[in-house]
């Protein structure tokens, strides 16, 4: 019953072909990614009154293992843009190299000229979208965030391993989608330029916590980062308190009571 | 000057009798009668100074860069043929761009400058192509050892300096740079004696009119390369022709 | 060579059509579509007792089905039982049994208990083996005080304080992580439902309409049918009708459709028949037969 390709609600879910994937060994000379292989979970990111804010965990999973605790998926590129990435990490680090070496040729340049954070974002959709054409896709979900120096106008947007792109006043990557975005959303639809930063910073680590919570490749050990028309700041990797002691009163799984 | 290598002058895969490649050697008359181009190193950091002859008033002052960006911590200037300088600082990014895509890292003053050499030397060796007539200008600071200057010449030869200067005004340039105490000299200092240097050296008789470009990496720049601010610029031109003054009045 | 015809099971599935199946799939003529209820459904424990909620869109695929089912089902009147999944599943399953739970009260004199429901549905659904995909959400207060549990497909059950199930539980649960603590009031349970309910509607494609609540207690039972109608339609703008005379005729001709039969019984002891009124006589050309 779920031969069409949209439908996610049932309890038999499509299969997607990219969890299928079979880890088999390729004959070609050049290179397919077909799964990632170590992993990072949910970005969330949100516009507020004074620019934009992000946040991740600092958790890169190798499939169910906790393999790498202190990974930074929030980058600055430039001074006014920052980008948080999802899924394969290898992918993230080229990525973060290629991007790097597109900064180097326009600072090369040295004619007072930036990039602004919606036109790397261009860039960088255009490769993401490149390479899915190619059947060799970078396997991440990206959300890129800035504030555009000459015009002080917040940018915010998503793009993927398939070069989907959209932009919107909040954004989730991965386990963020079904959790955070409905939150983000009641939190921040409507009154975008109403909320102060410390408001936004709370929502944030509000959605954390829940993502803490639900996902099971979660760490509760994150980073926010914040764009304003002054530039970017990155913070040190925190926590916040969680409460596992809900169900304290309940024993067993059906009629047991001791 | 004229028939200096008849016959054997004509193309740079030729050798004179002597030993000698011709085309190499006119290459270097053209950096010879170029604008003066220096380079001083120091403890903190190093500069660059073009004395850049302005061919019409016309030109919008500021424009026609002539000192590169190769890397954030590099930099580079030739003195010769301008559109080949501009070739080969484009390639120099391009070296340097290839190095960071192997190795992850900052590329070394040294590893660039032999890059840059061979790619030079590539040019002296067919009747197809022209040897560049330029000598160029490598500066910069790693953390291999610090801040560096290496000069690439026509013929792909390259050296490290302390000092460094090329171009018509190279042998006065040479001396002035001698005499300074490069050990002990701040960049602040260096960038100040540069423009000294670079107005001592200008002919105002034979050349009309020179716009001072100058750029600097060390500890004011966070190791990064930058062109000298304007007001630094300005004040250290000042102090140049004040100098100047000084001595015409001795 | 005589041989046995195989023995049918008589209870449990019947797959003989699956081969059928399978073979029309490759042909790409397959794909009958279940009615399945996407849907998002919560429960929780309040200070007073058990809110269940529930939104009211069924699905066919990518088809709304039904704009406003109900999905907060009835097995006795201190316990209820919210279902996701496939909708016919969950509407037979728990029919059946809130009937086996009223023979059960009946029979043993008590006032039925909610695990007893949990532990109907869960041996049913596990006997088979998660074919019948009911995910359910059951809710109510016995007399051992208030008991909430989810009842999955294969038969598994949780008991938490506060449950989501269905494709929009993610977006309901981030609600509910956020909201949730122990004993509260009962207005902040309901408002916590409605705020959970709507996250799934608005969140999720399988979910929609409107928010269904039901609130019970101790001695009550509240059902608050379309509670919350967040997505009622807009009043049409304009009458959209035409006007009489757009479409021009050159040409009328009028035919008597209607048969007019009366029917008289002949006899001594036959009925006078009363006049008929003019309205009835020509109201749709139906036979009228006095029965008097």
């Amino acid at each position: 019953m779920n031969y069409l390709p949209g439908q996610t609600w049932s309890s038999q879910p499509a299969q997607h072909h990219h969890q299928f994937a079979s880890a088999s060994y390729n004959t070609d000379p050049s290179a397919h990614t077909s799964q990632p292989i170590v992993t990072g979970t949910s970005v969330i990111a949100i516009r507020f009154k004074d620019g934009v804010m992000m946040a991740t965990d600092t958790l890169a999973s190798y499939g169910s293992l906790a393999r790498f605790m202190d990974i930074k998926r929030i980058e600055k590129v430039g001074e006014n843009t920052i980008l948080g990435a999802s899924g394969d990490m290898s992918d993230w680090q080229y990525v973060q190299h290629t991007l790097d070496k597109l900064m180097l040729r326009e600072q090369n340049e040295n004619d007072g000229h930036i990039l602004s954070p919606s036109q790397i974002y261009a860039y960088l959709a255009r490769v993401m979208y490149n390479r899915r054409s190619k059947m060799d896709p970078i396997w991440n979900s990206f959300v890129l965030a800035g504030v555009d120096p000459k015009d002080g106008s917040p940018f915010l947007g998503y793009v993927d391993l398939l070069g989907t792109t959209y932009s919107a006043s909040t954004i989730a990557t991965g386990f963020g989608l079904h959790l955070a975005q409905p939150l983000l959303r009641k939190a921040v639809e409507g009154r975008e330029d109403q909320i102060e930063e410390e408001e936004a910073k709370r929502i944030l680590e509000e959605c954390m916590k829940v993502l803490f919570y639900r996902d099971a490749r979660s760490l509760n050990r994150f980073v926010i980062a914040t764009v304003t028309k002054e530039g970017s700041k990155i913070s040190e990797p925190y926590s916040v308190p969680t409460s596992w002691g809900f169900a304290e009163m309940l024993r067993g799984y059906g009629p047991q009571t001791q | 000057m004229a028939s200096q290598g008849t016959g054997y002058d004509l193309s740079a895969s030729t050798y004179s009798p002597d030993g000698r490649i011709f085309q190499i050697e006119y290459a270097a008359k053209a950096v010879e009668n170029a604008g003066t181009v220096i380079a001083i190193r120091t403890k903190e950091g190093v500069v660059i100074a073009v004395e850049k002859l302005v061919q019409s008033k016309l030109l919008v002052p500021g424009s026609n860069r002539r000192i590169f960006n190769i890397d954030r911590h590099i930099g580079a200037a030739s003195a010769g043929l301008i559109a080949d300088g501009r070739h080969l600082a484009e390639r120099a990014r391009d070296e340097a761009v290839n190095y960071r895509d192997t190795y992850r890292h900052p590329t070394p003053l040294k590893a660039l400058a032999d890059r840059v050499g061979l790619y030079v030397q590539a040019y002296t060796l067919y009747s197809s192509v022209r040897p560049f007539g330029i000598s160029t200008i490598l500066a910069g600071i790693d953390d291999v050892r610090g801040p560096q200057i290496f000069m690439v010449e026509p013929s792909g030869v390259f050296w490290g300096y302390n000092g460094c200067a090329i171009g018509k005004g190279k042998q006065l340039a040479k001396t002035e740079i001698e005499k300074l105490d490069l050990g002990s000299l701040t960049l602040s200092q260096a960038v100040e004696e540069a423009a000294k240097i670079i107005y001592k050296v200008h002919d105002e008789a034979k050349d009309k009119e020179f716009e001072l470009e100058m750029s600097w990496i060390g500890p004011e720049t966070d190791g990064k390369h930058q062109l000298v601010p304007d007001e630094l610029r300005k004040e250290a031109a000042r102090k140049a022709k004040e100098a100047l003054d000084d001595e015409m009045e001795d | 060579m005589t041989s046995v015809a195989p023995q049918k099971s008589k209870s449990g599935f019947d797959f003989s059509n699956y081969s059928r199946n399978h073979f029309l799939d490759g042909k790409g003529l397959g794909g009958f579509t279940a009615t399945s209820t996407g849907t998002t459904i919560v429960g929780l424990i309040y200070k007073d007792g058990i809110v269940l909620g529930a939104d009211t869109r069924a699905t066919e695929g990518p088809i709304v089905a039904d704009k406003n089912c109900e999905k907060i089902h009835y097995i006795s009147d201190n316990i209820r039982c919210c279902g996701a999944g496939t909708a016919a599943d969950t509407e037979f399953v728990t029919a059946l049994i809130s009937s086996n739970m009223q023979l059960h009260a009946l029979h043993t004199g008590r006032k039925p208990r909610v695990v007893t429901a949990m532990t109907m549905l869960k041996q049913r659904l596990f006997q088979y083996q998660g074919h019948i995909g009911a995910a359910l959400v059951l809710g109510g207060y016995d007399a051992t005080g208030p008991q909430l549990f989810t009842v999955a497909p294969h038969g598994s059950t949780d008991k938490l304080p506060y449950v989501t199930m269905g494709s929009g539980s993610l977006a309901a649960m981030a609600v509910f992580e956020s909201g949730w603590h122990k004993d509260m009031e009962q207005k902040e349970a309901v408002d916590l439902v409605v705020a959970a309910i709507s996250s799934g509607i608005f969140n999720d494609l399988g979910s929609g309409s409107n928010v269904d609540v039901c609130i019970i207690k101790k001695d009550s039972t509240e059902m608050l049918r379309n509670y919350v109608m967040p997505n009622e339609r807009a009043k049409k703008e304009q009458k959209y009708g035409f006007a009489k005379g757009t479409t021009r005729f050159t040409k009328e001709h009028i035919y008597s459709m209607i048969q007019k039969e009366d029917v008289f019984e002949v006899g001594s002891t036959a009925p006078t028949p009363a006049p008929l009124p003019a309205a009835a006589a020509g109201a749709g050309g139906e036979e009228t037969m006095d029965t008097s």
